[in-house]
Formats: C-alpha cells, sequence, structure tokens
C-alpha cells in the first residue's frame, strides 16, 4: 500500500510503509504529519498509521543531521530534513573509514584475502555498534571455511624449469579434492548469508540509533557485499565529520 | 583512545608487520604462492588485476624485475604506493590517540581503478 504525505499544504510520496518508518525514524516525516493511501477515506497522522500497521517507532537517539545526503534506492522526501544536535555524533564508535577503492585494490592484489580479514574488521565494528549483529558470526564462519579449503587443497612438491619460471622445487595445486570444492561452495553460501546478515544490521543501526535513512540495494548487497558497505560507510563517516566540524563551529 | 586499546592497536600492527616479513620470507622459498586461487580467475576465466601478484612479489623478491612486470605489470609499478601506505598506517598505529588511515585524494583512487580496468581489459585481449 503507497502512503501520499502531507505537510503546509504540501503533498509528497507515494511512500511504502516501511519508507514512512524509515522517514519517521530519521526525522524526516514528523508523526504529526497526516499521510492517505488511497483505501483510506481521510487524511491522518502517521504516527496513529504506523501504530495501526503494526509498527513501533524505532527509538531515535540524538544524532546528527544528515541534509542533503542522497541515501540510495529511495527518492528521499524534499523537504528538509530536521537538524539534530551535533553533540551527538560522538554517541557510536565511527566505521572503519579505508576508502572503498583501496579495500577495492587490496582485494585484487591479495586474491580477496584481505576482504575477508576487511569483512571480519567491518563486523566486528558492527558488533561493537549494533549489539544484535550476527554479521561477525557468519563472517567469521566463512573464514574458517577458507582456510579449511586451502587445507583440503592437496600440494606437491613439484620441480618447474621453464623459461622465465625457473624456481626449482615449489608448492603447487594438483589437483581439485571433492571435499574442497564443497567447502568452496559452503565458504560462498555462508558469504552470502554474512552479506545480508551485515546489511540488515546496517540498516538498522542507521535508521535507529544514528538515523540517516540508510537504504542498501539487495541486488548491490549480493553482488558487492563488504565493497558497497564500504563505500556507504565512507559517505557515513564523512556526513559525521562534516557534523563534529559543524557542532564545533556552533 | 583509552591506553588498553592502543596497546590493542600497536600489537596487531606488529603481528601484521611480521606477518608480512612472513610472507614475503615464504614467497622466496615458494615463489607459486600459497594464497587460494583467484575466485575471478576460476570461474570466470579471465584475468583480474591482480592476478599474477603473488607471483610478481616472489619475483622481485628475488630481483628478477622484467619477469615481475611480465608477471603483473600494474602491481610492479603499485607497489612503492602500497608500501608507502603501509609505512605511513604502521607509524600512525604506533602513536597514541586515535587511529586515522592515511589520506588518500579520492580522485587518485579513481584514476588508478579507472587504470586497473584499462590493464585488465589490455591483459586479457592478449
Amino acid at each position: 500500500m503507497l502512503y501520499h504525505v502531507m505537510r503546509n499544504g504540501q503533498n509528497y510520496g507515494p511512500y511504502t510503509i516501511e519508507d514512512l518508518r524509515r522517514y519517521m525514524a530519521s526525522g524526516n516525516v514528523l508523526p504529526s504529519d497526516l499521510a492517505k493511501s488511497d483505501e483510506m477515506a481521510e487524511w491522518t497522522p502517521v504516527g496513529q498509521i504506523l501504530g495501526g500497521a503494526g509498527g513501533q517507532q524505532p527509538p531515535v537517539a540524538p544524532g546528527y543531521a544528515a541534509p542533503g545526503y542522497p541515501a540510495p534506492g529511495y527518492a528521499a522526501p524534499s523537504y528538509a530534513a530536521p537538524s539534530y544536535p551535533a553533540g551527538g555524533v560522538g554517541a557510536y564508535e565511527d566505521a572503519p573509514n579505508l576508502s572503498w577503492g583501496l579495500v577495492l585494490l587490496f582485494a585484487f592484489f591479495t586474491c580477496s584475502v584481505f576482504m575477508f580479514v576487511w569483512n571480519l574488521v567491518l563486523a566486528s565494528w558492527m558488533k561493537r555498534v549494533q549489539p544484535n549483529s550476527t554479521a561477525i558470526f557468519y563472517y567469521a564462519t566463512a573464514t574458517v571455511l577458507l582456510v579449511l579449503q586451502i587445507v583440503f587443497t592437496p600440494h606437491v612438491l613439484i620441480h618447474t624449469g621453464e623459461p622465465g619460471y625457473n624456481y626449482g622445487w615449489v608448492w603447487a595445486y594438483y589437483g581439485a579434492h571433492p571435499l574442497r570444492n564443497l567447502i568452496g561452495l559452503g565458504v560462498w553460501v555462508v558469504r552470502i548469508i554474512a552479506r545480508y546478515s551485515m546489511r540488515a544490521s546496517l540498516e538498522e543501526h542507521f535508521n535507529g540509533p544514528e538515523p540517516v535513512g540508510l537504504s542498501l540495494s539487495g541486488v548491490m548487497t549480493f553482488f558487492f557485499g563488504g565493497i558497497y558497505f564500504q563505500y556507504h560507510l565512507n559517505r557515513i563517516n564523512e556526513l559525521k565529520r562534516m557534523a563534529r566540524y559543524r557542532g564545533a563551529a556552533i | 583512545m583509552g591506553d588498553v586499546a592502543w596497546q590493542r592497536r600497536r600489537w596487531l600492527a606488529h603481528a601484521l608487520l611480521v606477518g608480512g616479513v612472513l610472507v614475503c620470507a615464504a614467497l622466496v622459498i615458494w615463489p607459486a604462492g600459497f594464497f587460494p586461487a583467484c575466485p575471478i580467475h576460476l570461474w570466470l576465466g579471465i584475468e583480474c588485476p591482480g592476478c599474477g601478484a603473488t607471483r610478481a612479489l616472489a619475483a622481485l623478491l628475488r630481483g628478477r624485475w622484467m619477469e615481475a612486470m611480465r608477471l603483473n605489470a600494474l602491481f610492479v609499478v603499485l607497489l612503492p604506493c602500497g608500501v608507502g601506505f603501509a609505512a605511513v598506517s604502521y607509524r600512525r598505529a604506533m602513536r597514541a590517540g586515535e587511529f586515522g588511515w592515511p589520506r588518500v585524494h579520492e580522485g587518485g583512487v579513481y584514476a588508478v581503478l579507472a587504470v586497473a580496468a584499462a590493464f585488465t581489459v589490455a591483459r586479457n585481449l592478449r
């Protein structure tokens, strides 16, 4: 069901109930704003609609202002977001702030080993700021499976003497053990579960305690995982940095 | 930042340094590398910008510059930047106070990614 929102005679939307819940959590929509769906006869306060839809408004701790932050995946209401006291910016530890481009490059040059480590770093931070997050468990499991995959890869000491590759005795893979392939599949299944668990935790945190109206694409999460999360965390960190400057200037 | 967190960070930085040295030493002994196979090469059959980096590092450690360039020229060119980044990060980790990664110019990162994309296309067209 889609809802239109009315404020000061201006009509916005339509939005889904989830959008409304998120906007109210972020402060962009007020409980006193009026909303109406096609099925409804009269305009009703948003707070009343969300209460009736079985949704509890997430507790909004003092956060930081996020004016103009273009949260991807949905069209933000065009009216100005309210300002939050900049003093709330330091309430939660900043996310690891390595540039997403560097994370991608490091992952390339380490056969994705860096990505496994970095995912653990991100999930560990997530656990600290959002204690109910279970992403760390899945990422740790994926890492253990990766190690097992390497252990179950049969190695053999061979002697190579091709031109340009004359290293003498080297360790080399000599075949694919069936168990290795099975574990390899397991690594990817657990990684996908970990990505969606992390996505849920990020959205919960950045629409609740730190309300910036974060919405993460399911498709991008599936294909890019940690790189995609890091991209958004870099932007959120930048917002927090700006809010700190504003707070210092006041 | 409390002393405990700082001590933990220093311990981690030392561990990473020792780990890096051990990896380099192991690559001298086993130049074929011991990392898992590149998933991109494994499943798509194409060479990603990182393919050959481990062997290129092994070649560099043995003083075989030309061979390293042949294995992965992009890695060889970017390696000094990577080492510099690691060195600055290590120095910052040793200092008390809040840790911050060295700031890298955003345009520079995008430029390197664009070069990496062109490099990937070029090496797969050979």
